[in-house]
């Protein structure tokens, strides 16, 4: 299972999901079932999905996003998408997945984002 | 510009590993063709939307049989997905964006949606207890040497 810890990375509250080259059902599965136990073993409220390595991609993957924003949402957390490369740029635009996910450039953009937001909340708070 | 009229067919078992082995097949056959990188991108997606339905609607992730057959006529490419699964009833419900007859399963409910996009023409016939086929088709622009300029 050394997959696991190649896709999927904790960072703080934040999981960091490295996708692979193709992203279609078989391998959004698989990826389902490492988000699915990592949910359960930590406190995720943010999820970075990683597009650098993908270049193929069919509805498969909306749904792996979809799944991911319907559990970090409760918290008050946010789902990312960086790192998107051309050949599925337009893929990603039809999906509607923006409406609902943050684009980034990569993901330290994404994680200095998700700082900035838990700075701006503490200020709020206070 | 090369026209010439050729047909392919494969036949696989109903499994998730299969979906990029169905694709890549259908992408390598219709590369004579030379099509631009984004029709081959179109074509890819929408083989693998087709195969994904039969392995998780018709057959339920349960053992059965796939068919591909691939018709180059001219310029026009005709792909043909079967299964002998269970069957859809109600189509147009069915290929309405966002429906999805499996939530549980995270699907999107977008697989009929981007065929439609991707093709230029979608037909699905299906009966229940004996299967679906679904006829997709697309014309490929034959660019001169597109191919290239749009590798990226």
């Amino acid at each position: 299972m050394k997959t696991k810890s190649r896709l999927c990375e904790v960072i703080g509250e934040t999981l960091v999901v490295r996708l692979p080259e193709e992203l279609d059902h078989h391998t959004a599965g698989l990826i389902k079932e490492d988000t699915e136990e990592l949910f359960l073993q930590k406190r995720i409220r943010n999820v970075i999905f990683d597009y650098q390595q993908t270049l193929f991609m069919d509805s498969s993957g909306i749904g792996l996003v979809m799944g991911r924003y319907r559990e970090v949402r409760y918290l008050n957390g946010n789902v990312y998408i960086v790192g998107v490369q051309n050949k599925i740029a337009r893929i990603l635009e039809i999906s509607g997945l923006y409406r609902v996910a943050i684009q980034a450039g990569n993901i330290e953009a994404a994680l200095q984002d998700i700082q900035n937001r838990q700075e701006k909340n503490k200020v709020n708070e206070n | 510009m090369e026209h010439f009229n050729n047909q392919m067919v494969v036949e696989f078992d109903s499994v998730s590993k299969n979906e990029s082995f169905a694709r890549v097949v259908v992408a390598a056959f219709v590369a004579r063709l030379n099509p631009t990188l984004e029709e081959i991108a179109d074509i890819k997606t929408a083989v693998s939307e087709a195969v994904t339905n039969s392995i998780i609607h018709a057959y339920e992730n349960k053992d059965g049989r796939i068919r591909i057959e691939t018709h180059i006529v001219e310029d026009t490419v005709t792909v043909i997905v079967t299964d002998y699964g269970m069957g859809i009833d109600n189509i147009e419900k069915a290929m309405e964006p966002m429906y999805t007859s499996k939530p549980e399963l995270e699907r999107s409910g977008m697989g009929f949606a981007f065929m439609e996009a991707f093709m230029d023409e979608l037909f699905v016939e299906s009966e229940v207890g004996k299967g679906t086929t679904v006829t997709m088709r697309k014309v490929i622009r034959q660019e001169e040497g597109s191919s290239l300029e749009e590798n990226n």
